[in-house]
């Protein structure tokens, strides 16, 4: 997509390319000097400096400039663009036919003229036939040193003058509607999913975008005098840092590392350099970018691996390419559209991920229909209530109340079983019923006194269901045969999260190491059911205890 | 006779050992109630216990590592378990009964009847539990072609001519085994599909030839073993 979009691109560029209607003038004659005669066609400039139009030098004072342009019959009606940091007049065959500003010859005299202007020439005086071209300007309030202090001088009809001023803006505006476009999508997936912070720094790289394209489409949409051009140049090279820190920011949320936080922190130092080395604006704010566009491609090749990495580092490395191959016309005219192919990759990277996370989810729901029949079938098996049903047997015969007693908690257990299984999530009060229910019944089977102690637990937090439950199951069938046999559930909360200890005695035969059973696999099915990947579970053995511990992101009711 | 009852539910032993005095009532020397099979088999070395009622779910462990370590040992098993599906896996580890919990008194009756020899077992053991080196091996009743009874244990003929002790008599034995398996004499059950040939012997007996083997075929067994052979 992104290569159709560079053709269909490519083939647009050249047809707004600057109009072959416009006659440039290239071979100027100059003079550091002003008077009022220079105006004048028959002036004889013969000794005056001759030089290209763009490589002028900076004015002493006022400086004049004069060329000759042939006008062809069918050009009416004709107007002049000056494109200059500089203020200044222009005669046609000696006639003033317009004025940027007022020319000066100091500081104080001059008011800076706009950094772009056209002026109609009169259609008497725009005979065809060679015309003489003098330009009177002055530039005291530049504020800094340019490389090109004057860039265009043309002559053609009037409307490929006017139009030619708007034809840059084009791409930009175009891009920016797709950057906008992304910016939103980035914060609706943010506000869609908090947990993941990544598109938020997108959308915020995405804001800061949106202004440096506005400070660029300020020169052709609406001018301003050439003396905020530094203004404009410096408002440009922030935004572009802050752009750029932004998508390190964001790269390294998205494909996170221990040293993430180091990589921003060295990103803008290392965007200062460019600004720091080169002269010229052109060259800092150029490489700037190539040096943030290769900070971010090393930094997510660095994470290929990861889902969203290649699509990501395609549209990096697109970005880099344009900047590098055309660095002069890369702030006029690629970055933007460098951005939106950027942006449309990443948000690719990120869809890709939510459809991950959705078909893990939809795996997920399966998984709980299954688990929910195994948590009522492990339960309700035949063998679970024929051995009760058998020990009843032996209390009734023996101990008739203890037999009631046993039935009480037996039916206790299978009621509340049969309530909570089909929800993803129970109160832990409602699991620690359960729980109890079961070391009831099982304290009569065993003739054991089982207690379950619990230290900080909070009833009202959200567990899966029989989460505490298949660990007092586990702890039962492989703890202590005789005796009070407490087991203890605490729970440390912080962070958000809640870090569940549970802690059992082991009996004699039980084994140091078990191998992953039914009871584990169903609490890491129930644990991914209700938090995806962001919860862990570790059991071990410590001393003559079994101890389990499960940390999981707190759900308050 | 000598009985433990191989249960880790308190309630549930004592019914069983209430149940059984109500079925065999002077005909129990000795019972007792042992939380682990480790405990039965220790014990069994010092004092000798003749049938044991064993409970497969025991903490946890498999049922069928417990089925391997009891059907070696010399006493008879009688498996008392609500876990119904594991039944034929238990008879084929060579049980002598299968009671699913709860049971009822006749049908406790009827599997010690079957582990006494007065009543008709299932006998359908496919493989025999022998005890070497400290190690239990399973070794498959294709390959025994007879088992010789001395003493107090049993000795099986295998195939390729080695021998395995089984700490069973072979009267213990005759109860677990298959149709096939046919006692000829008073000291040998032999495996009738692997009888290649047979040859009269003085005095009305006869021997069978087994390829490995050569068994004696007592005189009052002649008759019903020579009608097993044709076929």
């Amino acid at each position: 997509m992104a290569r159709f979009r560079l053709a269909v691109l490519t083939v647009w560029l050249a047809a707004c390319a600057p109009s072959a209607d416009i006659d440039w003038v290239g071979d100027v004659r100059f003079v550091n000097d002003d008077a009022a005669e220079f105006a004048r066609p028959e002036h004889d400039d013969a000794r005056w400096a001759r030089t290209w139009f763009a490589q002028l030098p900076a004015p002493e004072r006022v400086l004049w400039i004069r060329a000759r342009v042939h006008l062809a019959p069918s050009e009416r009606p004709v107007a002049v663009f000056v494109g200059a940091l500089a203020s200044h007049e222009v005669f046609w065959d000696g006639v003033l036919v317009g004025r940027g500003g007022v020319v000066g010859d100091t500081a104080a005299a001059e008011v800076p003229g706009p950094i772009e202007a056209h002026h109609r020439i009169p259609d008497a005086l725009a005979a065809p036939g060679v015309h003489v071209l003098a330009l009177r300007t002055s530039a005291f309030h530049r504020g800094f040193a340019p490389q090109t202090g004057y860039w265009g001088l043309g002559v053609g009809a009037y409307e490929d003058v006017l139009l030619h001023r708007w034809r840059g803006t084009w791409i930009a505006l175009i891009s920016l509607s797709g950057i906008l476009l992304g910016t939103l999508i980035a914060f609706a997936t943010f506000a869609l999913d908090r947990r993941d912070r990544s598109p938020l720094f997108l959308g915020l790289a995405g804001l800061a975008a949106a202004p440096l394209l506005g400070v660029e489409a300020w020169r052709p949409l609406a001018g301003y005098p050439y003396s905020w051009h530094v203004v404009r140049l410096a408002v440009l090279c922030a935004l572009s840092a802050l752009l750029q820190l932004l998508l390190a920011a964001y790269l390294a949320r998205r494909f996170p590392h221990r040293r993430s936080s180091r990589f921003v922190l060295l990103a803008a130092p290392a965007l200062a350099i460019p600004a720091l080395v080169f002269p010229s604006w052109n060259d800092k704010l150029a490489f700037l970018h190539i040096v943030g566009f290769s900070l971010a491609a090393a930094w997510t090749a660095a994470a290929w691996r990861r889902r969203g990495a290649w699509p990501a580092l395609a549209g990096i490395a697109l970005a880099l390419a344009l900047a590098v191959v055309d660095r002069d016309a890369f702030l006029d005219r690629w970055l933007y559209f460098a951005l939106d192919g950027l942006f449309a990759l990443l948000l690719i990277g990120h869809l890709v991920e939510w459809r991950d996370a959705l078909l893990v989810r939809e795996r997920a729901a399966a998984r709980s229909a299954r688990l929910e029949a195994e948590l009522l079938k492990r339960h309700l098996q035949p063998h679970f209530v024929m051995n009760t049903l058998t020990a009843i047997g032996g209390w009734i015969e023996e101990d008739p109340p203890t037999a009631v007693r046993m039935i009480d908690s037996l039916a206790d257990e299978l009621r509340t079983l049969a309530q909570v299984s089909d929800r993803p999530l129970i109160s832990l009060a409602e699991e620690l019923r359960l729980c109890r229910a079961h070391l009831e019944t099982m304290s009569l089977r065993r003739d054991v006194a089982y207690r379950l102690d619990t230290d900080g637990t909070d009833g009202t937090e959200r567990v899966p269901p029989a989460l505490i439950h298949t660990l007092v199951e586990n702890a039962v069938t492989h703890g202590p045969m005789q005796g009070t046999v407490a087991f203890q559930l605490s729970a440390a909360h912080g962070n958000g999260r809640t870090r569940f200890s549970f802690v059992s005695p082991r009996g004699d035969d039980a084994p140091d190491q078990t191998a992953p059973g039914t009871g584990t696999r169903y609490l890491e099915a129930r644990l991914r059911e209700a938090w995806g990947d962001d919860w862990s579970l570790d059991q071990r053995a410590v001393g003559t205890d079994w101890r389990v511990e499960i940390d999981v992101p707190r759900r308050a009711p | 006779m000598r009985i433990a009852i191989v249960e880790d539910e308190p309630p549930v032993a004592r019914r069983l050992e209430r149940a059984l005095r109500r079925i065999l009532a002077e005909g129990i020397e000795d019972l007792r109630i042992l939380p682990t099979l480790a405990s039965a088999l220790a014990q069994v070395r010092t004092e000798p216990i003749d049938l044991v009622f064993l409970d497969l779910d025991l903490y946890g462990r498999s049922g069928f590592e417990l089925l391997a370590e009891a059907s070696a040992a010399r006493f008879q098993t009688v498996v008392v378990s609500a876990h119904d599906e594991q039944a034929i896996r238990a008879f084929e580890h060579g049980v002598v009964d299968f009671v699913t919990k709860p049971w009822t008194d006749e049908r406790l009756r009827l599997a010690v009847e079957r582990a006494l020899g007065r009543a008709a077992a299932p006998g359908s053991a496919a493989r025999l539990a022998v005890r070497v080196a400290g190690r239990v091996e399973l070794v498959e009743l294709e390959r025994v072609l007879a088992v010789r009874g001395a003493d107090d244990y049993a000795e099986l003929v295998l195939d390729d001519q080695s021998t395995r002790l089984s700490e069973k008599t072979l009267a213990a034995l005759e109860r677990v085994l298959p149709p096939r398996f046919l006692r000829v004499h008073r000291s040998w059950i032999v495996n009738l599909d692997r009888v290649r040939s047979w040859a009269p012997a003085p005095g009305g007996r006869a021997t069978f030839d087994l390829g490995g083997a050569t068994v004696p075929v007592g005189r009052s067994y002649r008759r019903l073993a020579l009608a097993r052979l044709s076929p």
